[in-house]
């Protein structure tokens, strides 16, 4: 059953995202082009695909870099430094954190994210807001819990005789942390961040929201970019003909990223079994 | 003595004095010496966990270049005590340490006196061998490295002593950066856990049941090991085998668990003498065999 | 040594303040959908239907999220649980158990937009239904699935080795055993991993703007009890958009006067909710737990 779901969705995608050059016509090179240009009713359809795919690889690149730090950080003090107070503060929270919906966190990006952008920050470009940042902001709020939550596994799961035996050397707590609990631990944090980052390439709705959605390829923080996902949502239901299959090809694209992410994650897994 | 490890305490018998032991009866040889300075001195000392005493009143001197063993059943606080000479107990969440220990007559626990400091002069080998999972070489070079040593040609230089000293450099020299400490065999991760504790130059070695997850034939090396040590160093062990107590120590410290459940210290003599003519009935019963 | 006991004090301080940080902005979100809730939130809001010029309400749309909720869960359920006790008692090593793990693990990290996109084609498009709450619950299950599966498979590996080993031994069948000593052992584990799997399909959006639908929903004549009229709004054949559908739709489209109240209200309404079933789950799988060791 399962199986079955997954072949036909693999099928299907793969058989929709090709018909943009199988059936229409369109050179596989094309997809390749910075150029977006869709629209039948005007001159010289091109379906460059280079924004959609560069915009998001900047925007979850960025949340990354952003979200990598708290949420480590946030694993290592629930792992190690916490006491039990505020360890069942901590851990309740990462739940709530969780549970809120993508669109919940989408909503809070526009009302008041981008504002704020825009009203602080405009005289660094932000002009209206909508940009690469706010998109990765948003984003790397909604993959803190991930990261923090399979990373904080990985860290309890360095058995407690490592640091015990670097305390006995005569090691503070933050070297044992440093040089015993963060290099055992690390193909498990190597892991979180990509689940991390296949959750940030999928996301669209609290993207779409916040981005400003121009197919350019992304050069300032400050500027609206888009997403696979964001396009996807916003011209689905009325794209036809081959612009509709070009947003196939989009999918066909985001699934290929995230069946990567996938043998990322078994190779990291393999290693650590290994060790 | 043929078998390196006995049976279990309960059907041990009263055991023969070995080589080790005998040689204790000449006190210039062995730590038995009278006017070695005191290294370790524990007053008065209970240990509390949360609301459980877990130990009380142990009052009891190590001499310098000496091993002392410390015996009992299980639960009698024998590692707890341990625990105290390098404040390793400070972990333990809600454990509390009441009375004095003093390393050199100096107060331990004093508000002054940094965890980090006594650890790195009182250094502390595990029941089960807990080598970091990277390289024999990274291993041992890890508390020097720690503490600041920088310095390639003298870490080699450390890391081949404290190796040598183990007795495990013959084994291991060819691939110390190539292998995993963890893909040593058990008793050659304890001895390699040994070497890293040599490494950061320590005063004094606890061992906490070091060959309890061992093989025989790595118990005897262990114990040989031990013996060569206390030449430089001074050396607590805790022990379930008895055996084992009289092989290495030179003095015995019996300690059995009282009506409240909490440890305390029976009987601290002369080794030879806590296994052939101790002076309290319930150490007799332990070391012959008829305790509980 | 000075030194690094400065860099543990710092290294400490660092790990506080990012803790502290992490829990504030939580904090400070959920009080923003409080107190801007606060001023407009009344019980009618739950009930009465959207409107253009008014406040309104979500009405419809809750509705719409519990029928799909437990549409979903209908299908989602008997498969996911009877896969998990497969998974856990009788796949063995085989090519086919990794092909199954190489499948979940794949589902689960294919975007839900994507998902969305193939239950737009099998059960819109190829299935000619149209945009239907049962084509969103279908979409739903595909990643619904696998997740439950995995969930009541660790649930029923944990069950303690000589539970089984007891119950063979008096001479139970491979079934009985699992009937009777293992699942009642499970089950607050599979019981937590339902409710975990019906947050998300009250959460979920993506997938269902091309499966369920997004027009905006009319008046709901719940008289209408014909499970085929596409008007009623117990038929599965239906248009169904869902809150967390509904809150994307009114930002991105801007309908209406009241678009910011309304999506303050909605979005703490979902809050809500989820938080409700996460924390139920956790309440019923340590009631159920209580339970079943106290018998």
């Amino acid at each position: 059953m399962v199986i079955a779901a997954v072949v036909l969705l693999l099928g299907f995608i793969v058989w929709r995202g090709v018909q943009l050059f199988v059936v229409s016509g369109v050179p596989v090179t094309q997809i390749l082009s910075p150029t977006w240009q869709p629209d039948p009713l005007s001159e010289g359809t091109t379906y460059g695909l280079l924004p959609f795919i560069a915009g998001t690889l900047a925007v979850m690149a960025v949340a990354a870099i952003v979200s990598t730090p708290l949420s480590v950080g946030l694993a290592l003090f629930m792992a190690e430094v916490a006491p039990t107070w505020a360890r069942r503060i901590a851990q309740p929270a990462m739940e709530v954190f969780v549970g809120i919906p993508s669109v919940v966190y989408g909503w809070l990006g526009l009302t008041i994210l981008v504002p704020f952008l825009r009203v602080h920050f405009g005289w660094l470009g932000f002009t209206t807001g909508f940009s690469w940042l706010a998109g990765s902001l948003v984003l790397a709020l909604m993959i803190l819990p991930t990261i923090t939550s399979i990373s904080y596994d990985a860290f309890v799961a360095v058995p407690a005789d490592m640091r015990s035996a670097s305390l006995a050397l005569g090691t503070t707590r933050w070297q044992a942390i440093r040089h015993v609990v963060l290099p055992t631990a690390a193909a498990g944090v190597a892991t979180a961040i990509v689940f991390g980052l296949t959750r940030a390439a999928g996301e669209a709705l609290a993207v779409q929201m916040v981005i400003g959605n121009s197919p350019i390829i992304p050069t300032s923080l400050a500027r609206p970019v888009t997403t696979l996902t964001s396009q996807i949502t916003l011209d689905m239901s009325d794209a036809t003909g081959t612009w509709n299959e070009a947003l196939w090809t989009m999918g066909l694209v985001l699934l290929l990223i995230s069946l990567a992410f996938v043998l990322l994650i078994r190779w990291l897994g393999r290693g650590r079994s290994r060790a | 003595m043929n078998t390196p490890q006995g049976a279990s305490p309960v059907t041990a018998t009263r055991p023969t004095p070995t080589p080790l032991a005998i040689a204790s009866l000449q006190p210039e040889l062995t730590g038995l010496n009278p006017d070695a300075p005191v290294k370790l001195r524990a007053q008065d000392v209970s240990v509390r966990y949360g609301d459980r005493m877990a130990v009380r009143d142990v009052t009891l001197d190590v001499r310098e270049h000496s091993v002392m063993a410390f015996i009992g059943p299980s639960g009698c606080g024998k590692s707890t005590v341990l625990r105290c000479f390098d404040r390793m107990n400070d972990l333990i969440p809600g454990a509390a340490v009441e009375g004095r220990i003093e390393l050199d007559g100096e107060d331990v626990y004093a508000p002054s006196v940094l965890p980090v400091e006594v650890r790195r002069k009182v250094g502390l080998v595990f029941q089960r061998p807990n080598p970091f999972p990277m390289s024999i070489y990274e291993n041992v070079a890890f508390g020097p490295r720690r503490h600041g040593e920088q310095d390639k040609a003298r870490l080699d230089d450390v890391v081949e002593r404290a190796l040598r000293q183990a007795a495990l450099w013959d084994e291991v020299k060819d691939d110390l950066r190539k292998k995993s400490g963890l893909s040593l065999s058990g008793g050659q991760q304890q001895r390699l856990c040994i070497a890293r504790t040599l490494a950061t130059d320590p005063e004094v070695i606890l061992m906490d049941e070091p060959c309890s997850a061992l093989d025989p034939i790595a118990t005897l090396k262990i114990e040989e090991l031990i013996a060569q040590l206390k030449a430089d160093y001074t050396i607590v062990i805790v022990t379930h085998n008895m055996q084992q107590a009289a092989r290495v120590s030179d003095r015995t410290a019996f300690f059995t668990l009282g009506e409240d459940r909490a440890g305390y210290l029976v009987e601290l003599d002369e080794t030879l003498r806590i296994f052939t003519n101790p002076a309290n009935q319930l150490t007799e019963d332990y070391v012959s065999g008829r305790f509980g | 040594m000075r030194r690094s006991l400065a860099a543990d004090r710092l290294a400490t301080a660092v790990l506080w303040a990012v803790a502290v940080f992490v829990i504030l902005v939580l904090v400070a979100i959920i009080a923003y959908f409080v107190i801007e809730s606060i001023p407009t939130f009344s019980l009618a809001f739950l009930v009465a239907d959207p409107s253009l010029t008014d406040i309104g309400g979500i009405g419809p749309v809750l509705w719409n999220s519990a029928y799909m909720l437990v549409l979903t869960m209908l299908l989602t359920v008997p498969l996911g649980v009877l896969g998990g006790i497969y998974m856990a008692e009788y796949a063995g090593e085989g090519w086919l158990t990794n092909a199954i793990r190489f499948s979940q693990e794949l589902i689960s990290s294919v975007p839900s937009i994507v998902v969305g996109l193939f239950g737009f084609a099998l059960f819109v498009a190829a299935t000619g239904w149209g945009f239907t709450a049962l084509g969103g619950a279908l979409t739903l299950m595909v990643f619904n699935l696998p997740l439950l599966l995995r969930l009541s498979e660790q649930a029923i590996r944990t069950v303690p080795a000589d539970e089984r080993a007891a119950s063979l031994a008096l001479g139970a069948t491979k079934w009985q055993t699992i009937r009777h000593a293992v699942l009642p052992v499970a089950i607050p584990g599979v019981v937590t991993g339902i409710v975990l799997t019906a947050g998300r399909v009250f959460g979920e959006a993506a997938a269902l703007l091309f499966t369920a639908g997004l027009s905006t929903p009319t008046r709901y004549d719940f008289s209408n009890l014909n499970p085929l009229d596409p008007q009623s709004p117990w038929s599965p054949f239906r248009n169904a958009t869902t809150l967390s559908v509904f809150i994307w739709k009114s930002n991105s489209e801007g309908l209406g006067n009241y678009v910011h109240e309304v999506a303050n209200m909605s979005s703490m309404v979902l809050i809500v909710m989820v938080l409700a079933f996460n924390l139920g789950s956790r309440w019923l799988g340590g009631a159920l737990q209580r339970r079943v060791s106290g018998l």
